[in-house]
């Protein structure tokens, strides 16, 4: 389909320029390179924790990555633009979700290593493996919250109390991503991603079409 | 005239409600738009003008009455005629305020699979900014930049939302020209305004009778 070269330019370039994936990525590196002063010196307890702790502040900050991913396109008729054309609506919020992705998910991923080492856990490897296999989905769940919220004031507030239950999958099966046995939590964290990926992109583009309307 | 007719899309409206905010704007809102027509919708803000063009490109719906595409004689597929044979200026135009001129039309060039030509920004008198930021531009100039669309594909029905607002003599000229030669080719143009008309064209008068 013509086209989705183009789409797939302008929307990577106004969300690198945007910032927003600076705002996740430092909220993530503070908050976890700060959080051993919370919980003390003991390195047992520091690396028991990690992956939990990360889990969360990782969810927490790719959140604020996912704020005003449709506002301009709603208010300035970007969208407009978009549905005169023949590419489903859902497929271009699909790249905006993926554009978002890779602003405020996938630096986490990069870095998580570090930190994780940092923390002192064996698996390093294994926590990379599992953000980057979970993410995905966090991040389709936020993009499609975001599309829900895109026309209230304070929306970006709303998305985070609606978010977080929905998280819960990754809270649960993402720290054990990197136990001794992570094949099955591996393969859930796919599983969430993928379920995600087959259902936001369509409930974002309903509520898109519904904001228009 | 007729040698040089390339479009043969017409638009016909039948008792159409129009809905705003849950409320009915316009009833019975009914015409026909044949190959060349231009039609302009008149009134004061709040009647309506801007819901029907945006019933027409398929952005909200109608309660009653109906909406039909006619390519010739035979019936259109409604969705596909939105996909590939309407031109939308409405002064919001999709334009970001963090790419430049030339990134803007490169964008649009590239989503209707086009290449613009070279002198693209020349014609619409834009030719000195293409390296500026859009958020950077002036009313006019943003409304300048939206009509470089109008030059990247051409397509039948344009649907035009107070086009001339903000517009300096010269882009008033150069708007009302496009019209004309889209008119000529067997175009169609609809275009809402609260104060100006279009020579030749047909109009619509609609009250404010939902309002208080």
């Amino acid at each position: 389909m013509k086209g989705l070269g183009s789409i797939l330019r302008r929307e990577l370039r106004l969300r690198l320029k945007g910032g927003a994936w600076a705002a996740s990525l430092g909220l993530f590196a503070v908050t976890a390179g700060l959080s051993p002063l919370a919980l003390g010196p003991q390195e047992a307890l520091l690396a028991a924790t990690a992956p939990a702790l990360l889990w969360v502040l990782a969810s927490l900050s790719l959140l604020i990555g996912f704020e005003g991913l449709y506002e301009e396109d709603l208010k300035k008729e970007g969208f407009t633009i978009y549905r005169l054309t023949p590419v489903p609506l859902s497929l271009i919020i699909l790249i905006k979700m993926s554009v978002a992705w890779v602003g405020s998910c996938l630096p986490l991923v990069l870095i998580s290593p570090a930190l994780f080492s940092a923390f002192g856990v064996e698996n390093v490897w294994q926590g990379a493996l599992g953000f980057l296999l979970g993410t995905p989905g966090l991040a389709f769940i936020s993009g499609a919250l975001s599309a829900l919220c895109a026309s209230l004031k304070r929306g970006t507030v709303m998305i985070v109390f609606l978010a977080i239950p929905l998280f819960a999958p990754a809270f649960v099966f993402g720290p054990a991503t990197l136990s001794d046995s992570p094949l099955v939590p591996f393969l859930i964290m796919a599983i969430f991603s993928l379920q995600a990926l087959a259902l936001c992109p369509f409930i974002a583009a309903a509520a898109i079409r519904t904001h228009m309307s | 005239m007729a040698s040089m007719q390339q479009f043969q899309l017409s638009l016909h409206l039948r008792d159409l409600d129009i809905h705003r905010g849950g409320q009915v704007v316009a009833e019975n809102v009914s015409f026909d738009a044949l190959p060349g027509e231009a039609l302009v919708l008149r009134g004061p803000n709040g009647s309506g003008k801007t819901s029907i063009l945006r019933v027409i490109a398929g952005f909200s719906s109608s309660g009653i009455g109906s909406i039909e595409f006619q390519q010739g004689e035979a019936i259109a597929d409604p969705g596909e005629v939105r996909a590939h044979a309407i031109h939308w200026i409405g002064g919001g135009d999709g334009l970001a305020d963090r790419l430049t001129v030339n990134q803007c039309v490169a964008f649009w060039a590239g989503l209707y699979g086009t290449s613009p030509s070279p002198n693209l920004l020349v014609q619409v008198g834009l030719a000195s900014g293409s390296d500026q930021f859009v958020g950077e531009l002036s009313l006019g100039q943003r409304r300048r930049l939206a009509m470089t669309r109008l030059f990247l594909t051409r397509r039948a029905l344009w649907l035009l939302d107070e086009p001339l607002g903000g517009l300096d003599h010269s882009a008033k000229a150069l708007m009302l020209k496009l019209i004309a030669t889209h008119r000529q080719e067997g175009g169609l143009v609809l275009m809402a305004s609260h104060e100006e008309g279009l020579p030749h064209a047909k109009t619509l008068h609609l009250s404010n009778e939902a309002q208080i």
